[in-house]
């Protein structure tokens, strides 16, 4: 698995052995498999919170909760233990929206764009980080997850196919209709807002 | 000219590829390691405590058990002039401690007499005038322990009672007659044997309470003597050098 996370490279990380290491609870190893792949689980978080903060506080639960699963978990290899990171990850993002859809004057505070966010500044003003959370949450699930393979998880077609076992005119396909869909949806949101 | 919706999806991917270029703040990335690092702990130090201790705990169990059999085994042999010795005295004493009734008590109490005689035999050619003594000393206290409890008891119990006494007193007068024995030696074990002699007797001239005079079918047998269908009973009566207790305790009257 390779992605746009050049960091994620360097050292190389022998998931086996950091596996078993963790199993024995042993916690450098741990810190090293999150040191590998804190990044791109907090890509996914940022991508479907919307809200740098909330993802940084649901990047901490969902390691911890991957310690403390560890036991139950028999992966031995980075896609074995990336595809169960990022299945705990999905499980805390669905727990999150869940949550702020209850507690709407919450969410209110949380989603608005910050200025103060340095990275912001270089999307558009009309693409903030809480706009483009919410249009992805009104794709498919299929389509959601091509766009962000595709485009904040950094994989290529190829990747991107094998990852969601769909062959690559699939994933072309589902990559149209969700770039359109999410166009259509910021589109409205602007012309909502104005 | 570019298709607004072509540049807004070109933007949109745009924005989700620089999504994919912010990272958590440091104060983040240290925060969760560390953590994480504190969550892992709790479970790492019991082992790392826990082990140590076992593996000091299981020598030292093994040498507990090692000492403790070697006592267990040792103790029941062992001599007056012995370490153990002590340790078989409060075994014996737990034992007797542990017993469930009087008769049981006498018959421990006996066979801890017998068991002394039998040294008494073994250790009378060469062995220490002390230690010989004492076992001689021990077996007199053990046997009049033991006739103690048998008179809590039944009959049955005292009949026990006789018949090991017979058997010391055997041991002993096998010493007495094959060896050739250090005069305090020789003393002491006549007074012994006198001492288990005069307890079989006392046992005989001890009166029949209840039990017998229960399970006697008729008032009469027993006064009858020899007609009662205790035979040892009857022995013991017609044997007694004190008629009126041997009368004390059958008669009905």
């Amino acid at each position: 698995m390779t992605g746009s996370f050049p960091d994620e490279s360097q050292p190389p990380v022998q998931y086996h052995e950091l596996l078993e290491r963790a199993r024995r609870r042993d916690a450098q190893a741990f810190a090293r498999l999150y040191d590998a792949t804190y990044r791109r689980v907090f890509a996914y978080l940022l991508a479907r919170l919307g809200a740098q903060t909330t993802a940084e506080d649901v990047l901490q639960e969902v390691y911890l909760a991957a310690l403390r699963g560890l036991d139950r978990f028999r992966g031995k290899t980075e896609g074995e233990f990336q595809a169960w990171i990022f299945k705990i990850a999905h499980a805390r993002v669905v727990d999150q929206l869940r949550s702020q859809y209850r507690r709407p004057e919450i969410h209110a505070g949380v989603l608005p764009v910050s200025d103060s966010l340095n990275p912001l500044d270089a999307i558009d003003q009309r693409l903030g980080l809480a706009e483009i959370a919410r249009a992805l949450s009104t794709l498919t699930e299929d389509q959601r997850n091509v766009v962000i393979n595709r485009f904040v998880l950094g994989f290529d077609l190829e990747e991107t196919s094998r990852l969601m076992r769909k062959n690559v005119g699939s994933v072309k396909a589902l990559q149209h209709r969700a770039l359109a869909s999410l166009a259509r949806v910021l589109r409205a949101s602007g012309e909502h807002n104005d | 000219m570019i298709d607004p919706t072509d540049e807004l999806e070109a933007a949109v991917a745009k924005g989700l590829q620089q999504i994919g270029g912010i990272a958590p703040s440091p104060a983040t990335v240290h925060r969760i390691r560390m953590a994480l690092l504190r969550a892992a702990l709790p479970e790492a130090r019991p082992s790392r405590i826990w082990w140590p201790k076992l593996a000091a705990a299981v020598p030292l169990a093994v040498v507990l058990i090692v000492v403790g059999t070697l006592t267990a085994l040792a103790a029941p042999s062992a001599l007056p002039d012995s370490p153990l010795y002590g340790v078989r005295n409060a075994r014996e004493a737990l034992e007797i401690q542990l017993a469930g009734s009087p008769a049981e008590r006498a018959t421990l109490y006996v066979t801890f007499a017998q068991q002394r005689a039998d040294q008494v035999r073994r250790i009378a050619k060469g062995g220490s005038q002390t230690v010989i003594t004492s076992l001689l000393h021990d077996i007199t206290k053990r046997v009049d322990a033991a006739k103690d409890q048998a008179s809590k008891d039944g009959a049955a119990a005292r009949a026990t009672l006789q018949q090991s006494e017979g058997q010391i007193e055997a041991e002993l007068t096998e010493v007495q007659t094959s060896e050739t024995l250090p005069p305090a030696v020789e003393q002491q074990l006549d007074t012994t044997i006198q001492d288990v002699q005069s307890s079989e007797s006392t046992n005989a001239a001890e009166p029949s309470p209840a039990p017998e005079a229960t399970s006697a079918p008729a008032p009469t047998a027993s006064a009858e003597g020899s007609s009662s269908p205790e035979p040892t009973s009857s022995a013991q009566v017609t044997s007694s050098p004190d008629p009126t207790v041997a009368n004390s305790g059958n008669s009905p009257e």
